[in-house]
């Protein structure tokens, strides 16, 4: 049998690939409807159809947003993902901007709370001021 | 190493934080820590003393308070958040008297009771916004 730790990292390996894969339907099988998402930018939809939206509105500006783990560990119920992202928009604007051509490589770190085999709460932070200053956006 | 050790690593770590003593803090690292997240390169202690430093002096009544903490292995993750009022220059925006709430998520690699590596991923979005210094969103 496998360690109920483990089996929670592979949730959220399971998770990390689905967007690296830009197959977001996989989410339905270990995402819950009704995700709590805390730290993301306002005026977002709530829940896993919110996270969604997201994740293709930034493929459509950058589409070769790629996210690396860096570490992956567990205690109880959650999962910490320490990880690295990198993106250059090439595609639609992004924040009303038009595409630079620019890429941005930034850090973040998540907490997953996993329950019934589902990531039900989400905490993120990452270097956002990174992204909008190495892709032009905001002055450095 | 059990979680417990690492546990207790945490909420010191934060004790030290949330009263703004850096000497304490210096007791839980190792001098040559590579320390990732106020900038491009890591930091060694004197550097995250000079960058914690700077925080507590722009904010002088800032708290620390840690909400949760997640340990394996030699690694443990501290969610917290920062609050505190702007009385002093930071990063060259000089002081605005605004209060800024920003959260965190700080990890560290633990060897012999002291950090050896860290990992700091602050929204200094939401603080420069708060601040005033990037429009808020519509």
């Amino acid at each position: 049998m496998t360690a109920p730790l483990e089996i929670n990292k592979e949730i959220v390996r399971r998770y990390r690939e689905a967007h690296n894969s830009n197959q977001l339907n996989l989410l339905d099988e270990i995402v819950a409807a009704d995700l709590i998402a805390h730290n993301l930018l306002p005026n977002v939809p709530r829940g896993l159809e919110g996270g969604k939206m997201v994740h293709m509105g930034v493929i459509a500006s950058c589409p070769d947003l790629q996210t690396t783990t860096e570490d992956l560990f567990a205690e109880g119920d959650k999962v910490v993902e320490r990880w690295s992202m990198s993106m250059t928009h090439t595609g639609e604007p992004f924040l009303g901007a038009p595409a630079s051509g620019r890429r941005a490589q930034v850090s973040g770190t998540s907490i997953y709370r996993i329950a019934q085999g589902k990531i039900v709460e989400h905490w993120a932070n990452m270097d956002f001021l990174g992204v909008l200053q190495q892709l032009g956006l905001a002055p450095s | 190493m059990p979680t417990q050790p690492l546990e207790e690593f945490a909420r010191k770590y934060f004790d030290y934080l949330d009263r703004r003593d850096l000497d304490g803090l210096a007791t839980l690292f190792a001098p040559d820590v590579g320390f990732y997240g106020f900038g491009p390169e890591a930091l060694n202690w004197e550097g995250v003393k000079a960058a914690m430093t700077e925080f507590f002096t722009a904010f002088p009544d800032s708290r620390m308070p840690l909400d949760d903490v997640i340990a394996e292995g030699d690694r443990v993750a501290m969610r917290h958040s920062f609050r505190g009022t702007h009385k002093a220059p930071f990063q060259g925006i000089p002081a605005t008297d605004k209060s800024v709430v920003v959260t965190a998520i700080v990890t560290v690699r633990v060897q012999d009771g002291k950090v050896v590596e860290g990992w700091l991923n602050a929204d200094m979005f939401a603080l420069l916004q708060q601040l005033g210094v990037i429009p808020q969103p519509s």
